[in-house]
């Protein structure tokens, strides 16, 4: 029974938080509760093994960044393109959502994302997390994290600047 | 540092957020404040963090995303070692595979129609219990949901007016059964039982038939992909007028 409690607890304090990380990171919410069940089966599996109670949170963020990244490598293996100049993807006035479909617009640009840098632009929005805490949840370097982060924004910013690309429209 | 090395290092930075402040970020935000095409850029910037931030904090969560992480850890999670002991496990694995062979092996007629509905109705004749005792249907649907039981059985207009008392979770060939316990006008119980139409063999048709068993009459019909059989003490004119 306190199993029992302890699951549901931990579901009602981080399904929301998790849901909205998984649903950044795949763009599909069927995709996104799969993966927020499949989190909260590996933590009645292994969470046992967390030794501090104050980490269950980023155990959880940790553990469907991973679950995530598993899937879509036996999806696909996809090409990383280097970035070149950061600074010139930075866009001279960067725009602004406004409405709903600009909403919708900065999900699918999320989504489009270099996976590289779509989990830590995601937290970085998400949870408020620190630099730090990103970096432990997703087991790389703080100066990796900043960098991601800053690479990131920059192609977000990009992306959702630019009109969408004809493949992309054309296949909707 | 130039304005270019500032809408970098700026890129990461959030509005608000003390724990982001560093040597690096003052200096850009410095350069802001004296480089008016920066800040320009900088105003711009920040709105679309806050706006990026506004649209995913509040993503929209499906409304019944509890029941459902619930419903998968439960079927998914292995039940601690002290709820299983091994003695346990296998003197009730004999005393189960004894009961299963007396009841289903002969014949293999123990997946039939005939054999389920027969179960169903000694069930209720010998012994029963509701797991659940409520008149919300709605509360009913979430119990067997998270049950693993067929939740989303539908109720034909005669049904749908008996009130309803509570609910079961039985089992049938390792298929859960829904048993759904419905109020009479004689103040007895109609019972209602669902399970998944690919857990019996010869299932009736879309057309109610109706049967004496044992001590009760009952209809059984079969509509998407359940199979149902409603259970009554009750004379078979009484038990039509429901359909």
């Amino acid at each position: 029974m306190d199993d029992q409690l302890d699951i549901e607890t931990l579901v009602d304090q981080h399904q929301a938080a998790l849901y909205r990380f998984a649903l950044s990171l795949s763009h599909n919410e069927s995709d996104a509760l799969d993966l927020v069940q499949e989190t909260f089966c590996l933590w009645m599996r292994k969470g046992g093994q967390l030794l501090d109670r104050g980490k269950v949170k980023a155990w959880l963020f940790t553990t469907l960044h991973r679950e995530f990244l598993g899937r879509r490598r036996r999806l696909v293996r996809f090409p990383h393109h280097e970035l070149t100049e950061v600074e010139s993807e930075l866009p001279e006035i960067p725009p602004v959502p406004a409405d709903q479909a600009d909403r919708e617009r900065l999900l699918e640009c999320l989504a489009r994302l270099d996976p590289v840098f779509r989990a830590p632009v995601a937290l970085f929005y998400l949870e408020e997390y620190a630099y730090q805490d990103i970096a432990s949840i997703l087991d790389v370097p703080l100066g990796t994290v900043k960098s991601r982060i800053s690479r990131g924004v920059a192609q977000l910013q990009e992306m959702f600047h630019r009109p969408l690309e004809p493949s992309r429209e054309a296949s909707r | 540092m130039t304005p270019a090395e500032a809408r970098l290092t700026l890129a990461a930075w959030r509005p608000g957020h003390a724990s982001e402040r560093d040597p690096a970020v003052n200096d850009a935000l410095r350069l802001v404040r004296q480089d008016p095409e920066l800040r320009l850029w900088f105003e711009q910037h920040a709105r679309f963090q806050r706006a990026a931030a506004d649209t995913l904090q509040n993503l929209e969560v499906p409304s019944r995303l509890r029941e459902q992480i619930l419903a998968r850890v439960r079927v998914d999670a292995p039940r601690p070692w002290w709820r299983q002991p091994v003695l346990w496990a296998a003197a009730a694995s004999v005393v189960l595979l004894v009961g299963l062979s007396l009841w289903w092996m002969p014949g293999d007629r123990g997946a039939t129609f005939d054999t389920f509905r027969s179960r169903m109705v000694r069930t209720v004749i010998r012994q029963y219990s509701m797991d659940i005792e409520t008149s919300s249907m709605a509360e009913v649907r979430q119990f067997l949901a998270r049950h693993q039981a067929p939740a989303d059985y539908t109720l034909n207009p005669g049904l749908s007016r008996l009130p309803v008392q509570g609910a079961g979770r039985l089992s049938w060939r390792d298929r859960a059964v829904a048993m759904v316990c419905l109020g009479a006008t004689n103040q007895s119980t109609h019972f209602l039982f669902v399970v998944d139409r690919a857990a019996v063999k010869t299932p009736p048709g879309p057309v109610p038939e109706f049967a004496p068993v044992s001590q009760l009459m009952t209809a059984s019909w079969t509509a998407g992909d359940h199979v149902y059989v409603l259970a009554a003490s009750t004379s078979l004119e009484e038990l039509r007028l429901l359909f």
